[in-house]
């Protein structure tokens, strides 16, 4: 009986109910599109950097970690795709490995000149653990040696175009001075700005006999079977190579080279959840405030239910019913309107690379922004409108209950 | 033995530093099955009279007991108690709950006595049959005419055969012929089930269909005429 008066006391002013409801479910779907975009835009860069810069798992000679973006030649991994072919083969849970070279490079073109990054590929291999290859705007990618790929954001710099020549000098790894002239047979362009704006790609094979390493290699790029979120299974994959390799080598995990990157996406992902709660919160006062018009439109009701001998328990899980009932209908609307906004966000995105023009992002995310579906998320928002409607409510629920017979009678 | 005992009954409310002095010492002994009228000018003290007699709000001072068992000494949750199990009201307003049907509004006693819903059904149908509601009992109470909302109030006030039915003004928001039709129904019942009805009123009709009148001035029995059962 109770609970059919709370469904029939909470439609007896529908269109109140449903103000309510969706003010509630308004601020849900803000925390289901925060999280889609967030998602999207971490799952974006996680893609990005999988694709471009770094595997599942890179194997580094030990102790360069730290000092990797310094590009020390003086502790390669040599034999390094003898290497990379027998761990490819040792652990089954490694679908291919490449190893690359990377090197500091000053890139002179006849209009400019700027510091950037050089870095080996083998063109046989890489193309089996990243998507460079795909990443080619203008021209091709690797095929040869004497080929080079320039990232777009650094012709643009250097003023430089597909065909046109440019000096790279570099020092080797006994110190001498080298200065080779390329022509430009690719133009890369992906959405990592450290590849865009700063890679200069040349052969494997080029980068060795430049640097003067023979066989050597900066880095083994694994790429591992499974979801590269689980990283505790990478972690654990790293962990066995680690031991059959010994102490001279160090394996680490996509997340770990990037963890900065992730630890500010994550910094920005807790602040739009905050926003989110914030909208949620405003909503819910707005539950309050529906209820105590509730319980003030009805005091003579309720004094004669507690006439009749109704226990103040009886009013609050009433009222409990009510608020809960009004925040069913707010967390679906919540989940409703939330995939009204994820559906085309994630389906179509958003382009911000008109607006954004040449500006190049500080970290690998794409200009167009896209969701992604996160129906556990989507759950989780509805329980919690539904959970805090009903546990806010106690608060008008409260009030009910002290309500007096006597002065509510007199009210009538 | 008195079904209730009223003794130097005192009744103080206070709205800031004003005492007003609602009920000032009754003393009354009301028997089971009487149809009494407490009558009176407005602020005599019958509604405060009524309200402390049904464990609806207590006396300053003195006592009121109900079959030997002193009201004063109970606490807040057994006096709900024994409004839900001794204790019907009929209000001047009705005061059906708008959301449920007649045949809802008069089962609500017995769910809270946890009648079985079977014999609610029977009771509940049999006694909106008595009141002339048959056609009624789906409605709302927004559905239905003032005499028919009493009707219906009514017999949510009886349907748990209570021991003491206490109406505020039950015929003041009716019409004289709708209000005699309640007045003889609300007779009937008394007579059918024995129950004590007292009626608060300055209706001088329902003053004359009372066995018993008490009448109340400035919170003091001025006069109690009419025989006891």
């Amino acid at each position: 009986m109770l609970f059919k008066m709370a469904i029939r006391n909470v439609f007896r002013h529908t269109r109140r109910t449903m103000i309510t409801a969706v003010a509630i479910g308004v601020g849900l779907m803000f925390m289901i599109m925060i999280d889609s975009l967030f998602a999207g835009v971490e799952n974006q860069t996680m893609r990005n950097i999988l694709e471009t810069d770094n595997s599942e798992l890179v194997l580094y000679p030990a102790g360069v970690f730290e000092d990797r973006f310094m590009f020390p030649l003086d502790t390669l991994i040599e034999d390094a795709s003898a290497m990379a072919t027998e761990l490819q083969q040792k652990y089954p849970d490694v679908i291919s490995a490449t190893p690359r070279l990377r090197f500091a490079v000053f890139a002179m073109a006849p209009e400019a000149e700027l510091f950037a990054f050089g870095m080996g590929i083998d063109p046989e291999t890489d193309p089996k653990v990243f998507d460079l290859q795909n990443k080619i705007e203008e021209g091709r990618f690797l095929e040869a040696d004497g080929d080079l790929v320039i990232g777009a954001g650094l012709a643009k710099e250097l003023k430089l175009e597909l065909g046109d020549y440019v000096l790279i000098q570099t020092r080797s790894r006994r110190g001498v001075m080298d200065v080779r002239e390329y022509a430009i047979t690719g133009i890369a362009n992906t959405s990592n700005p450290l590849i865009n704006a700063n890679a200069v790609l040349i052969t494997l094979a080029d980068a060795r006999l430049i640097l003067q390493a023979p066989a050597a290699a900066s880095e083994i790029d694994l790429h591992v079977k499974g979801d590269p979120k689980e990283t505790e299974r990478l972690e654990i994959l790293g962990s066995e190579i680690g031991k059959y390799l010994g102490a001279d080598f160090e394996l680490y995990t996509w997340l770990d080279l990037n963890a900065g990157l992730f630890e500010i996406a994550g910094q920005k992902k807790s602040g739009g959840y905050l926003i989110g709660l914030i909208v949620v919160v405003i909503a819910l006062v707005g539950i309050v405030n529906t209820m105590l018009l509730s319980i003030y439109e009805r005091i003579p009701e309720l004094g004669t239910m507690r006439a009749m001998g109704f226990s103040k328990g009886n009013i609050r899980w009433m009222m409990l019913m009510e608020g809960s009932v009004i925040g069913f209908f707010g967390g679906l609307f919540g989940v409703i309107l939330g995939l009204a906004v994820v559906i085309p966000l994630t389906e179509v995105g958003i382009d911000f690379s008109s607006l954004m023009g040449d500006f190049e992002m500080p970290m690998p995310i794409d200009l167009h922004y896209r969701g992604e579906y996160n129906f556990g998320y989507m759950a989780f928002t509805f329980f919690l409108g539904w959970i805090i409607s009903t546990v806010i409510t106690l608060i008008p629920a409260g009030k009910a209950t002290k309500i007096e017979p006597s002065e509510a009678l007199r009210s009538t | 033995m008195a079904l209730l005992t009223i003794k130097d009954l005192v009744k103080d409310y206070k709205t800031g530093k004003v005492i007003t002095k609602a009920l000032r010492g009754i003393d009354l002994e009301i028997a089971q099955g009487e149809f009494l009228s407490i009558a009176g000018p407005s602020g005599s003290g019958k509604t405060t009279l009524l309200n402390i007699i049904g464990c609806l709000d207590t006396p300053t001072s003195g006592t009121v007991s109900l079959n030997g068992t002193n009201l004063n000494h109970m606490k807040k949750k057994a006096r709900a108690e024994l409004r839900k199990n001794s204790i019907g009201f009929v209000f001047q307003s009705f005061n059906l709950i708008p959301v449920l049907t007649a045949f809802e509004n008069v089962e609500i006693p017995l769910i809270l006595l946890n009648w079985d819903k079977r014999k609610r059904k029977e009771t509940v149908e049999q006694l909106l049959v008595d009141v002339g509601l048959k056609e009624y009992i789906h409605r709302r109470p927004t559905e239905m005419s003032g005499g028919q909302q009493q009707r219906v109030a009514v017999a949510r006030a009886l349907v748990k055969e209570p021991k003491l039915v206490l109406a505020d003004e039950p015929t003041a928001n009716l019409d004289s012929t709708t209000g005699k039709t309640t007045l003889e129904l609300m007779r009937e019942l008394n007579e059918k089930h024995d129950s004590t009805f007292i009626f608060s009123t300055h209706d001088k009709m329902v003053m004359d269909f009372a066995d018993r009148l008490i009448l109340l001035k400035d919170g003091k029995v001025s006069s109690d005429t009419g025989g006891k059962k």
